[in-house]
């Protein structure tokens, strides 16, 4: 029999960047808020700390930092008609947990959307036509518009210490930004990260060819920097262990270095760790969330009543507890009818190895997680797809994250996977390869969906999350494209060997792309297409926001983190200025 | 094979608060210890025979060459039986829950063998396979183990349960692994993986290197055992 | 490599007693010459006016023991031309080397720089410091402090602080009155660097006193 706790104002399912955000702001306006987390307490000291935090093996190919897949895995199948199986181990994408979720082992990648984003249907449709998609594709406006984030993005850029150059300050085109970024109300917070030798060699191949290189906006910081909340980060020193791994310098902007300590120091916020959430409670009517049960370490069960209920266990997991707490029907592909679940979509990534002379050292392990330089030329709708037959695009960069050498020693193709020549390749090239890094959006389809799965269970005997996905044919065609145009900038690098390596279907499992998992519990103005409303309240339960990548109607070229940020301060006002003044459905 | 949720008590007092350099006893769990690295362990998963298969097969995998040591000698058997014997080779890093069905390509790993089942499993078959022919594979002369490995690769063999290019895959990921990983691990020894390939390492402070573009950075490569501190010390350093 | 034993060329009579007066270098041949005229200005400065770095450093390298002078034996070559150069542009202030770092020519700082990285360090006995403030020192130099939000010293020093050639310079078996005063230095902004500002800041004057005392009781390995 549970035990029922005494009540609270807040209850925030997974502390990251969006629970640690929103508790906080919550917290400072007297409520009392506890946060639930799945995972362990974790610090930069003495969690993160290095030699050790650099160990390959634990962290990479052990996944020491990831959701414990052998409690809380997933199913997977491509195809409706199939039947989905577990996912053993991670490896395609890689859902975080523990304090400060996946913000403690991103890469820091941090960009806006496009203004094109927000209204991508009515966009496409007014340029191209309403022929112009495919009939299974099913992109949506958000119902909130750029414009209105944009005050929103800054404050998060602000707050994780971004790094970068402006390149549309306020409708004005900056030299050494990003000329064709949304515009921007000012500059980042600190200068863009030094540059990298792969980057350099891009720069001047992509501006010969007429394209208009910058550096990727990073929140690895650039130097010494307090922020907003009165936290001082340090420089990052480009160690080359950034995803995947803490950060041992304070220098990247996670919960831990950018707001959780803050936060901790607040009596009215509360941290349960180790602490699993398994529903939702909902009162008879079921429009009323009453607060969650979770089971703690021990397996005992507690009912904590709570007023709010702030969902934020990243992406996947918002929209499996919305299906396992009944909160929104759930899609069903075959009818169409129901909306949690529907327009999940992913990341459709891509590579051109590039072969550079032996006596290029690129000195590749040298490293931020956000190093890269970066065209923007191709990204979404930034050229003209009329005569092309499919819509989006992916940001071309070209640097590392790292060179660490079981994730990375690329050979020619041609070369045997093993053997003599296979290590001669090895040794020749892992220090003159680049590998440009092709981010593409994800179109949402018809029969991307997620769902809980019929027959394997997680550890509390729940229902697994069930994902059916394929690449639609429209990303596939996407993907081609610009991976070939940008096989002409390898080629004009001077490189030896290109591999244009373009994404091709099926999806698999089996080989890490992206943990840019979107969509399942979108937003949008409509309640027949959308779990919440545009200020990221489910329409079924008022007292229930959900604030995750989950939100996305469709992925852009971009990581989205950057934009999560914006939503997640843009809730937040929303709660403190609306919501908590006059409870009930914002819109 | 299934197990209830809560039968995982042994997994969770391993996951709450152990790290792979503590100087923890207990069995199976720790790598090559940071107090007092050897580099030759007492084995303790793989008996005499896949050893002899393993240091025979890993070395075709990643031959020495003039310059550069291969696998046998950079210790990744070594590797391999530390990995069998601790968590991973006992499958506690899997969802092992059962109905185990064949699945589809994109589907992954779906039989339902731990790591160190489906080496056992493989090994016993692939040994029995030689013994029945009066030979050993570590025997061979080296075209004909490579041309043995290429027809495991290939698929199409069953070795006990275990589609043979299943066990090749995994075999040349251990074996990749056991070359390039961190040698706490028992692999990689004296770095030589590193060094032949110029990664300089678990140390790496590039702030004042990353922008000299092109400098060529020729230095002995540093591990995590490298820092060893006093016992006390390395008894303070936990975390996840 | 080979090793030559590099004799004076001149007995200069050097004013600290018990200096070595030789050292053992291991010069590629295609360095002699930078070695060679390395070993001249150390022992003998320049005719510009600059004082033979003997004369505080030693020709060993190990200086006179009281941490006024770093030691230098050992140091990377990059790291030590980069000190000079930054003392001979004034981005590095000391009223002592920055006139000396001025006087000297560009193929002369890598001289010097070549001359005392080839020296071994010898394993001096450190000075006195409680076991508790050298187990404090070396708990932030391996693991930091989240109270202070400051990483471990290793992580970017090297392991037992032997320094990541060729840009962090080592720091086992450097006086510790040196090290507390460079991190003085850092702290007041005298000394600027964007890696060491904020360490150097949120240290606790008796942290510095213990990272100090820790590093120089911290053994090298005396080959490279």
């Amino acid at each position: 029999m549970p035990q029922t706790l005494k009540e609270v104002d807040v209850v925030v399912i997974g502390v990251g960047f969006a629970g640690s955000i929103l508790a906080k702001e919550l917290a400072a306006t007297g409520l009392n808020v506890v946060g639930l987390e799945r995972g362990h307490v974790r610090h930069s000291v003495p969690d993160f700390q290095a030699p050790a935090i650099h160990d390959e093996l634990k962290y990479s190919v052990r996944k020491g930092m990831m959701q414990d897949v052998t409690r809380e895995a997933m199913t997977f199948r491509n195809q409706h008609r199939e039947v989905a199986l577990p996912m053993r181990q991670w490896e395609a994408f890689l859902p975080g947990t523990g304090l400060g979720g996946c913000g403690v082992h991103w890469n820091g990648q941090i960009w806006r959307y496009q203004v094109a984003d927000f209204i991508y249907k009515s966009h496409v449709e007014q340029r191209y036509g309403k022929k112009f998609l495919d009939p299974d594709l099913r992109i949506q406006d958000w119902g909130v518009t750029y414009q209105e984030l944009e005050p929103y993005y800054d404050r998060f850029e602000y707050l994780l210490g971004a790094s970068g150059k402006a390149g549309n300050l306020n409708g004005k085109i900056e030299q050494g930004g990003n000329p064709l970024e949304a515009p921007r109300s000012r500059e980042y917070p600190n200068p863009p990260l030094k540059e990298q030798y792969a980057g350099a060699l891009f720069r001047k191949a992509a501006s010969d060819l007429g394209y208009h290189p910058f550096l990727q906006p990073a929140a690895n910081m650039t130097r010494p920097y307090t922020n907003p909340e009165g936290l001082t980060l340090n420089p990052c020193v480009y160690c080359g262990f950034c995803e995947r791994y803490g950060c041992e310098h304070f220098a990247k902007a996670s919960p831990q270095t950018v707001i959780l300590p803050v936060l901790m120091k607040n009596p009215n916020f509360e941290l349960r760790t180790e602490s699993q959430v398994l529903r939702i409670n909902l009162d008879s009517s079921g429009k009323k969330a009453t607060g969650v049960n979770y089971m703690d370490a021990q397996g005992r069960e507690f009912e904590q009543p709570a007023n709010l209920v702030l969902l934020t266990a990243f992406a996947l997991n918002d929209v499996r507890m919305l299906l396992l707490s009944g909160i929104g029907q759930p899609y069903d592909p075959v009818t169409e009818k129901g909306v949690v679940g529907r327009n999940y979509a992913y990341q459709t990534q891509s590579y051109v190895p590039t072969f550079l002379k032996e006596d290029i050292h690129l000195n590749s392990f040298m490293a931020a997680g956000a190093s890269g330089t970066v065209i923007d030329d191709f990204s979404v709708d930034n050229f003209d797809h009329s005569a092309l037959g499919f819509i989006g695009g992916c940001y071309v960069l070209c640097g590392s994250t790292n060179a660490r050498p079981i994730e990375f020693h690329p050979t020619p193709p041609g070369t045997p996977r093993w053997g003599r020549q296979w290590k001669d390749a090895v040794r020749r090239h892992y220090n003159h390869t680049a590998i440009f890094n092709l981010s593409g959006t994800s179109s949402a389809s018809r029969w991307n969906y997620l769902d809980l799965d019929p027959t394997y269970r997680d550890a509390w005997g729940l229902p697994l999350l069930r994902m059916t996905f394929d690449f639609p044919e429209n990303d596939l065609r996407m993907s081609r494209y610009v991976t070939n145009k940008a096989s002409e900038i390898a080629r004009q690098m001077g490189a030896t060997v290109v591999v244009d390596q373009p994404r091709t279907g099926p999806f698999t499992t089996t080989t890490y792309q992206s943990t840019h998992n979107t969509g399942g519990a979108i937003i949008g103005s409509d309640p027949a297409t959308s779990v919440v409303n545009r200020y990221c309240q489910t329409w079924d339960v008022p007292n229930v926001f959900v604030v995750g990548a989950c939100n996305y109607p469709q992925n852009s070229s971009y990581n989205p983190t950057g934009t999560l940020g914006a939503l997640i301060y843009w809730t937040a006002d929303a709660l403190k200025s609306r919501y908590l003044k006059h409870p009930g459905p914002l819109v | 094979m299934g197990e209830g949720p809560n039968s995982n008590s042994r997994r969770n007092f391993l996951r709450s608060g152990l790290i792979a350099i503590s100087t923890a006893t207990l069995a199976g769990e720790a790598p090559a210890l940071l107090a007092n690295p050897r580099s030759e362990v007492t084995p303790r998963f793989l008996n005499e025979s896949e050893r002899r298969f393993l240091q025979a097969a890993v070395e075709r995998l990643i031959p020495a060459d003039e310059k550069w040591p291969g696998a046998a000698e950079a210790g990744v058997v070594n590797y391999i039986d530390l990995q069998m014997a601790g968590q991973w080779g006992k499958g506690e890093l899997l969802y092992r829950h059962g109905p185990f069905r064949k699945g589809t390509p994109s589907q992954g790993y779906q039989l339902e063998y731990t790591p160190a089942e489906l080496f056992r499993r493989s090994i016993l078959a692939i040994n029995a396979h030689f013994s029945t022919q009066g030979k050993s594979f570590d025997q061979l002369p080296p075209a004909e183990k490579d041309a043995y490995l290429t027809s495991l690769e290939k698929g199409g063999i069953d070795l006990d349960g275990v589609p043979s290019n299943t066990f090749f895959d995994f075999l040349l990921k251990h074996t990749v692994e056991g070359f390039l990983s961190d040698p706490i691990y028992g692999g990689n020894k004296n770095k030589i993986a590193w060094k032949m390939i110029g990664f300089p390492g678990a140390y790496s402070d590039y702030y004042d290197l990353i922008d000299k573009h092109g400098v060529e950075l020729n230095r002995e490569p540093m591990g995590i055992g490298d820092g060893a501190g006093s016992p006390s010390m390395n008894a303070m350093r936990g975390g996840h | 490599m080979t090793r030559n034993h590099i004799l004076r060329k001149t007995a200069l009579a050097i004013p600290f007693a018990g200096a070595l007066l030789v050292s053992y270098s291991t010069a590629h041949p295609a360095q002699t010459d930078a070695l060679q005229l390395g070993t001249q200005i150390v022992a003998q400065g320049t005719t510009n006016g600059a004082i033979a770095c003997a004369r505080c450093h030693g020709f060993d390298g190990e200086a006179d023991g009281s941490g006024a002078f770093p030691k230098l034996a050992g140091q990377f070559p990059q790291y030590l031309a980069k000190q000079l150069r930054a003392y001979a542009s004034g981005s590095r202030q000391n009223a002592l080397m920055q006139p000396i770092a001025k006087g000297l020519k560009d193929a002369e700082i890598d001289g010097v720089a070549k001359y005392y990285a080839s020296l071994h360090p010898a394993a001096l006995p450190s000075g006195p410091a409680t076991a508790q403030l050298v187990a404090r020192g070396e708990q932030l130099a391996k693991l930091g402090d989240l109270s202070l939000r400051v990483q471990a010293c290793e992580s970017c020093h090297g392991p037992n602080g032997q320094g990541e050639p060729p840009a962090v310079p080592y720091l086992a078996g450097q006086y510790s009155h040196y090290i507390s005063v460079q991190i003085q230095m850092f702290r007041h902004g005298i000394r600027k660097s964007q890696q060491m500002q904020d360490p150097a800041h949120d240290l606790r004057e008796q942290d510095i006193a213990a990272v100090a005392a820790y590093f120089e009781q911290a053994s090298r390995p005396t080959t490279k």
